[in-house]
């Protein structure tokens, strides 16, 4: 079964349609990777899979069971969670308080007022792994807000895990990153990437081709090419879509 | 690898609670030794009672705006709703007594507090769910309206809330608990000191709960937090629930402090005092509201002994705290506090006294102005006091002082930024 499904997928707001009729198969474990120029959609796509925004139209299943118009949190439960491309974290917590309090749901914790949070173990452990995972225990009693910018976008990683999801969307992970930087950023991608079914949408061409399996092509709201890196590279549409304007 | 990890951490761990246990022994030694300082002064004891309240009040209203994000002019309603609660619940026992029998026969007033806290939290469980759906200016609006709505409501059943005159009780009343007679404010004071302690206590350890860090999360980021899967609108009515119940637990020690209660209590001035008391405190810092409400408390009882202009002059202290120290006392003791583990405390100290000092000075400006201006339109024959100094409203001196200390207040002020800016 794959682990993401999607048939007719539509999304108009008012007269303009952003996403007109997207169908795509993600197979479990499989590293996705959508690309597509800048407008084409690639954000609107992501905010209709993780809920943010209701589709107009179309089904998304999540392994096999339907998502679509789901409330985010009731889609996270399901096991999809996502990353922001801007930095979307709880300013004012340390980094281990914003990793903890995304671990709460799996130990069923986050309405728990009659015990301390420190005795929640299971959240702290896996709140503890999270942090080696994503390299901050230095950093993990820093407030998130004051955060350098690389360090943000590896606890927006690791908030995103954390939940427990074994689908994982991440939007642009390395935009705004320097190359050591992407390079770190690439190494845990691939770490979260083992065990998990991962979409990524990301510019960075460099970054594409050496983490996905299979990249979609996304232009004007539709997906007009599907395949592995060599397929996408030598695809003559996606040339003349999307590469050839980069290159022009 | 939580077993390698746990064994060294444990010795480090237990220094800490440790550590952490001083301010609670510190409390608890204040709240023992206050009434031996206070031996026989019966003004005292009445004051510290209503700080008390007070604490515990400002504390629970923090609950909401500091760790939650939810700013609300209604709080109030869960602190007068609870104070009724335990005032009927005062009246039965009266009742009980009398008779001799029933359930209510045996109920301690001591335990009035737990009747408000659930009166409190009750009212929050059955009004809260539609107000919880957004923070910000539809929850300030909606909790507006529902603190004028019950106070008018107050108004209109007057079997329940006495109408104008409100309800009264007895507090000596029911079976005695711990030699507690509480006839006097004295012996009242122990009442209010133990459920002050453990308000503060509950709702400190509040804090340290899974759902205390959720709710930081959800003042910090609520969109965020659908994504690792709670609705923002669920944490908030839980906090909004914990917040009434101890509203009302401040409301039921009210009930048996004062032994009445008007529909005034469930009113926008009582609730607009929460939000005073925690923001001047500081609404960052778990303490801080304890301070605030020391700090209002004193000043809305002792300041109307010197002048006409008290509240006035607390509008004023507010004003100054959000523009000049908008964390409040609880954040300034942390900023300093900060500075000094770091080392940074001699440095950055100047600026921060001349800051007070500017601010000190364009108070007392403005006080010698409020002070003048009030003999000036009331005609009192007395002369207007500041500090000892004696200004008269027919004379150009007199207002000269106070325009020099205002703009020399001004001076230093700006001179402190820039200072602060080079700084930085």
């Amino acid at each position: 079964m794959s682990a993401l499904s999607i048939k007719g997928l539509t999304k108009s707001f008012g007269p303009a349609e952003v996403i007109c009729g997207v169908d795509l198969d993600v197979a479990e474990n499989e590293v996705h990777a959508v690309i597509g120029p800048n407008g084409a959609g690639k954000s609107t796509f992501f905010n209709l899979l993780s809920g943010a925004f209701a589709p107009s139209g179309g089904e998304i299943y999540l392994k096999g069971e339907r998502i679509d118009g789901l409330t985010p949190e009731k889609i996270q439960q399901r096991g999809l969670s996502r990353s922001f491309q801007v930095s979307n974290v709880f300013g004012n917590l340390s980094v281990f308080e914003n990793i903890r309090c995304a671990c709460f749901k799996q130990s069923g914790a986050g309405y728990v007022f009659w015990r301390s949070a420190a005795k929640v173990r299971a959240a702290n452990q896996r709140a503890e792994e999270v942090l080696d995972m994503i390299g901050l225990q230095a950093l993990r009693d820093v407030p998130a807000g004051a955060l350098p910018y690389a360090s943000q976008r590896a606890l927006e990683i690791g908030m995103t895990i954390a939940c427990g999801a074994d689908v994982v969307l991440l939007d642009e992970p390395t935009a705004g990153m320097s190359n050591t930087e992407t390079t770190q950023a690439i190494n845990l991608i691939r770490q979260v990437a083992e065990g998990r079914t991962l979409m990524i949408v990301e510019h960075d061409m460099g970054v594409v081709f050496e983490l996905a399996d299979r990249i979609s092509v996304l232009v004007y709201g539709k997906i007009i090419a599907t395949g592995t890196p060599e397929e996408i590279r030598n695809d003559p549409r996606v040339k003349e879509a999307y590469l050839g304007e980069e290159a022009a | 690898m939580s077993q390698d990890m746990s064994v060294p951490m444990q010795p480090s761990k237990s220094r800490t609670s440790l550590r952490g246990l001083v301010p609670w022994v510190v409390f608890a030694a204040v709240l023992l030794l206050l009434p031996v300082v206070f031996q026989g002064n019966s003004t005292a004891f009445t004051l510290l009672n209503v700080i008390g309240i007070n604490i515990v009040f400002a504390l629970s209203y923090n609950m909401l705006l500091g760790q939650g994000g939810m700013l609300s002019f209604g709080h109030a309603v869960f602190f007068g709703l609870g104070s009724y609660a335990a005032m009927h619940a005062m009246i039965a026992i009266d009742d009980a007594s009398y008779a001799g029998e029933g359930f209510w026969a045996h109920v301690p007033v001591v335990g009035m507090p737990v009747i408000g806290m659930i009166a409190g939290g009750l009212v929050a469980l059955v009004l809260g769910w539609p107000f919880c759906r957004r923070a910000g200016t539809a929850f300030a609006m909606i909790t507006l309206g529902l603190g004028e709505m019950v106070a008018a409501a107050g108004q209109m059943f007057p079997s329940l809330f006495g109408g104008e005159a409100g309800i009264y009780g007895n507090r000596m009343v029911g079976p005695q608990w711990f030699g507690l007679e509480l006839a006097q404010s004295d012996d009242v004071y122990w009442f209010m000191a133990f459920w002050t302690f453990v308000a503060v206590f509950a709702m400190w350890a509040f804090t340290r709960t899974p759902l205390g860090r959720m709710s930081n999360a959800v003042r910090d980021n609520p969109d965020r937090l659908q994504f690792i899967g709670y609705p923002p609108r669920n944490i908030r009515f839980m906090i909004f629930i914990a917040s009434g119940s101890f509203g009302g637990l401040a409301g039921g020690m009210a009930a048996v402090n004062y032994e009445i209660i008007t529909p005034e209590a469930l009113g926008l001035i009582p609730s607009g005092l929460a939000l005073l008391m925690a923001a001047v405190g500081g609404l960052g810092v778990f303490y801080g509201p304890i301070m605030g409400a020391i700090v209002v408390t004193l000043m809305n009882s002792m300041l109307s002994d010197y002048t006409d202009a008290s509240i006035l002059y607390v509008g004023l202290v507010f004003l100054s705290i959000v523009m000049f120290a908008p964390r409040g006392l609880g954040g300034g003791i942390e900023q300093v506090r900060v500075a000094w583990r770091e080392g940074d405390l001699a440095r950055r100290l100047p600026g921060w006294l001349s800051g007070a000092l500017a601010v000190g000075l364009i108070i007392v400006g403005m006080v010698v102005l409020v002070e003048m201006l009030f003999q000036a339109t009331h005609g009192d024959d007395e002369f207007a006091q500041v500090l000892g100094m004696e200004f008269d409203a027919a004379a150009l001196w007199g207002w000269l002082t106070a325009a020099v200390l205002v703009v020399l207040g001004a001076v230093i002020k700006r001179a402190t930024n820039k200072l602060r800016e080079d700084q930085a």
